[in-house]
């Protein structure tokens, strides 16, 4: 059942379009991640969503009932800010119940749900304490209890780990991930951070431009991604463009201008179709000789190699195209040293074009 | 010279170490300080405590209260009223423009500036035509049907002098709590708004406490303006009572009077001095605490 529906939604700011014509479906009970890159238009779908920004076209759905004209003081929906925003003149327990208060909830029940909400982010004890007395991380759960204490229709997460350091970040992730999925609440979680958004999600909506590019499972998005946008900002990928030569009943070979050759499974192809092959570099296999008779076989020099600890970033010079893979940490390649390298069939990404 | 010594050394005429070289930077300053503003306050406090005979003695208190005790709670009152008034005003508008980004918001912020850059003169001689018994003020009501124009409203006494503090303190204190407003990020209003906070309540429960510092200083350098000025009291104020500046002026005026003058300007000392303690209490907790 659709929890928010966006139709063909659409800001403008001056002649710069930042949502342009959004159509998206939101389940009930499930994370959707908008993802982008910065600017491509997913904070202010999301403000959109809250009601801080007015639309110049389209309409909002929250259930069956159309939010699009109401003050977001009417729309029942927890925000958490990137910066937190939690007011610094209050303490924590002033924090989650003011707004609690404002709906007249008895005193009695505001404590209770006060109490519920710390302990549900681990933050029992500190009511007494003010914003500037807390960790970073601390004060983005207070910032979550404080969305949740309302019991909010829907969820919005506004890059609210982009301020924690990078080790503090990947715990939250399972903690939210893990908090909403108790709480079966439905939510919407605006990142720029891929390995986020592929941890928490369960559904990924890619935006560039202000428009939606793919919209699948983090499965669907990383190994079939739409087009070489998404392939190159989800994980990391290689890029060789070929043209179809030759299709066969199951496989179908490519050629590139510089005369290498690739067999793909044959899916839609057609021949003399232009393609891209993305190659991720997890998918490149580092051969400890010449290949033989194998397929998708090459020979490729070494550009440069990387020492990162658990693996070496090495690229590869294949053609006229470069490639990157991930080694095992061990002997790191010097540059122009020749590897044989073998590109599994079922592991390259054609996107058409 | 010796190493690691944080004081400035200068190698003196005879040869020796003169290591005073910062106070000797200080030194104009604070004789600045001492025979401009310290001198003159000491002065006039030992002047207020002496007799016509050079002796100690509360003979111009006594003279102070008796004849012009009225005119100090005059002065009192006023402040506080003008204070008062022109500072709900004050949080009302700054939270408006804080709030609104429509015409009519931008509108009023220009034209809120203006007060602030008219001196005090200006504004009495503006004001001793707009509430003149047959000054626009009237006419203007008059027109609307609200006065008798023979009988027109009488504003030369403490209601007018309150109207004229509140015309130009009104856009100060505008002024100062806007730039404390300015400052919040949009996201805690967004934050209120997102857990059901009308525009009321972002005011009072979210805007205004995050600014009380503020707010509290502005509220002080009015109160001491209100109670230290001049020209306005003297312009509209037409008999009694007055202010109490206006009484100093008028016993050093006509009756040569500084010791009367000074024990009404111990007074005024006392009044402002209250605020001034608050005041630096709050500015220094806030500069060395951070709170």
């Amino acid at each position: 059942m659709p929890k928010v529906r966006l139709e063909r939604v659409t800001k403008r700011y001056g002649k710069v379009t930042a949502v342009d014509c959004l159509d998206l479906t939101v389940h009930e009970g499930e994370i959707l991640t908008l993802l982008g890159p910065s600017g491509c238009g997913k904070t202010t779908t999301l403000r959109c969503i809250a009601g801080f920004v007015v639309l110049d076209e389209g309409h909002i759905f929250l259930g069956e009932e159309e939010v699009t004209h109401l003050p977001p003081e009417k729309r029942d929906i927890g925000f958490v800010f990137q910066n937190y925003a939690l007011w610094p003149h209050m303490t924590v327990y002033q924090n989650l119940s003011f707004g609690l208060q404002l709906r007249r909830i008895p005193k009695e029940e505001i404590r209770e749900r006060v109490q519920e909400v710390l302990s549900m982010v681990r933050l029992s004890g500190m009511e007494d304490r003010y914003p500037r007395q807390l960790s970073g991380g601390q004060q983005q759960r207070v910032a979550l209890a404080r969305a949740l204490a309302l019991r909010p229709r829907v969820l919005l997460l506004d890059e609210p780990l982009s301020n924690l350091d990078a080790k503090l970040r990947e715990e939250m992730r399972f903690e939210i991930r893990e908090l909403q999925r108790q709480l079966g609440i439905t939510a919407i979680y605006v990142t720029h951070d891929q390995a986020e958004a592929l941890v928490l999600s369960d559904r990924i909506a890619v935006l560039n431009e202000g428009r939606l590019v793919q919209l699948g499972t983090p499965e669907e998005i990383y190994q079939r991604p739409a087009n070489r946008f998404v392939a190159g900002f989800i994980g990391l990928s290689s890029f060789i463009e070929a043209r179809v030569t030759e299709v066969e009943a199951e496989m179908a070979v490519l050629e590139t201008e510089d005369g290498l050759h690739f067999r793909v499974p044959r899916d839609a192809l057609v021949e003399g179709q232009a393609v891209t092959l993305a190659v991720r570099p997890e998918h490149v296999e580092v051969l400890g000789g010449p290949s033989g008779d194998l397929e998708n076989a090459f020979q490729a020099e070494v550009v440069r190699a990387a020492y990162l600890g658990d693996s070496v970033d090495c690229r590869l010079r294949l053609g006229k195209w470069e490639l990157r893979t991930q080694l095992l940490p061990g002997k790191i390649p010097a540059p122009g040293e020749v590897l044989w390298i073998y590109l599994p069939p079922e592991k390259l990404i054609l996107i058409p074009g | 010279m010796r190493s690691g010594s944080s004081a400035v050394e200068v190698k003196g005429l005879g040869g020796g170490t003169v290591r005073f070289l910062p106070l000797f930077l200080l030194l104009p300053a604070v004789a600045f300080i001492l025979v401009m503003y310290i001198y003159p306050f000491a002065l006039s406090i030992v002047r207020s405590f002496t007799d016509e005979s050079g002796g100690l003695s509360l003979v111009n208190y006594y003279k102070a209260v008796s004849l012009y005790g009225r005119d100090i709670l005059f002065s009192i009152q006023v402040a506080i009223l003008g204070t008062l008034i022109s500072t709900v005003l004050s949080l009302a508008l700054a939270s408006y423009i804080r709030l609104s980004d429509s015409r009519m918001a931008r509108l009023i912020n220009s034209l809120s500036r203006l007060g602030i850059f008219l001196p005090y003169v200006v504004v009495a001689q503006m004001m001793r035509s707009f509430l003149a018994p047959h000054g626009l003020l009237n006419v203007l009501l008059a027109n609307m049907g609200l006065v008798d124009i023979d009988s027109p409203l009488q504003l030369f006494n403490i209601r007018g002098l309150t109207f004229g503090f509140l015309w130009k303190e009104t856009p100060f204190i505008t002024f100062i709590v806007l730039s404390g407003l300015q400052v919040i990020d949009d996201t805690y209003i967004e934050a209120a708004r997102s857990v059901g906070a009308r525009t009321r309540h972002i005011i009072l429960r979210i805007l205004l406490p995050m600014i009380k510092p503020t707010i509290a200083i502005a509220v002080v350098l009015t109160f001491c303006t209100i109670v230290s000025t001049f020209t306005l009291p003297y312009m509209i104020v037409a008999g009694n009572p007055t202010t109490v500046t206006v009484d100093i002026a008028h016993r050093v005026t006509y009756f040569g009077d500084y010791r009367v003058a000074s024990a009404l300007g111990v007074f005024l000392y006392l009044i402002v001095g209250v605020m001034a303690v608050y005041y630096l209490r709050r500015t220094v907790r806030e500069e060395v605490y951070g709170y």
